[in-house]
């Protein structure tokens, strides 16, 4: 990624060029949509985030050009876009973290056979929303540190502990379960 | 703290987490997607175009008002031309309005009334008579011609 003005897809984005609206979506989508899943637990709600996600860049690409790193910027939209879909399934202004636990305790991952992946999946909903997201962010968003605090408005410091701390966590949950 | 190292059970945990079956979106999201920023992409054109149209007829609209009021303050527009009349005729008609008036006075007062008549008009004042009074510390004025 170049840096901000010159980067090739940065500038295609500004002009509203739509071959550069599908190579972003090409490059980022799936992660979003993970990340999205990871948090919100319905891949319905999940693809209407990372749709919104790319009408907010489509309304804000003059700006876009000023962009450092384009895709902590997309994950902060990401982040915004999720609450908003749980405000609005909820019916609430905001407590959307309830909502959000929710969803996630019933799950949409794709099934797997493997009774380990399975057990990922349900130590995984039992982790705190803010240990979840990070994980979501690191693992199915491939976002370093960096990125995930400028993503969650947090040190990077912050970020990794987070992350760790939600490692042991989840060792701690299987090794209970077993 | 990119570098901070895990312990061997955390590394392997996080292998695991990375090694889940991944969770792709549906065939239709991308043609959705794009589809979505198109609509986006042409209701922004139209706006900006709405935008500019309405950019323009403001400043038609300022350039119309400034061109008439410099239109109407000044005489190089077209103006109501009004007969003259001849200044021996004005000084009769001064003289009858006014009997006192010597003949010369008459004349004098038609001259003037003459040479101003092509003139453009002045704004009218609206400030009330008292307003117009000489304030009393300034004095008198010097009579004319000192």
């Amino acid at each position: 990624m170049g840096s901000p003005g010159t980067d090739p897809l940065l500038l295609g984005l500004a002009a509203g060029d739509q071959r550069a609206f599908e190579a972003l979506y090409d490059r980022f989508a799936a992660r979003l949509y993970r990340v999205a899943l990871a948090m919100l637990g319905r891949s319905e709600d999940a693809e209407d985030t990372v749709q919104e996600v790319f009408i907010a860049v489509v309304r804000s690409r003059h700006g876009l050009t000023e962009v450092r790193d384009l895709e902590a910027y997309l994950f902060t939209a990401l982040r915004r876009a999720a609450a908003r879909c749980a405000a609005r399934r909820s019916r609430q202004p905001v407590a959307s973290d309830a909502v959000a636990d929710q969803a996630v305790a019933k799950g949409d991952r794709p099934g797997s056979s493997n009774p380990q992946d399975q057990w990922l999946e349900q130590a995984l909903r039992a982790l705190p929303r803010e240990q979840r997201e990070v994980i979501a962010l690191k693992i199915d968003g491939e976002l370093t540190f960096g990125q995930i605090a400028q993503a969650t408005g947090v040190s990077i410091n912050t970020a990794a502990s987070r992350y760790r701390y939600a490692l042991e966590k989840l060792r701690r949950v299987m090794k209970e379960e077993s | 703290m990119e570098d901070e190292q895990l312990s061997a059970e955390l590394e392997e945990l996080e292998r695991d987490l990375a090694g889940r079956p991944r969770a792709e979106p549906s065939a239709d999201l991308r043609e959705r997607v794009i589809e979505g920023v198109q609509a986006e992409l042409r209701r922004r054109k139209a706006r900006n175009g709405w935008a500019f149209a309405a950019a323009v007829a403001a400043a038609a609209l300022v350039w119309i008002n400034l061109s008439l009021s410099a239109t109407l303050g000044t005489d190089y527009g077209p103006r109501r031309v009004r007969p003259r009349p001849p200044v021996d005729r004005m000084a009769q008609q001064i003289q009858q309005l006014l009997p006192e008036l010597s003949d010369c006075e008459a004349l004098r007062q038609a001259v003037l009334l003459e040479a101003g008549w092509d003139l453009p008009r002045y704004p009218v004042l609206l400030a009330a008579p008292a307003a117009l009074r000489r304030p009393a510390d300034l004095g008198d004025l010097p009579p004319q011609g000192e």
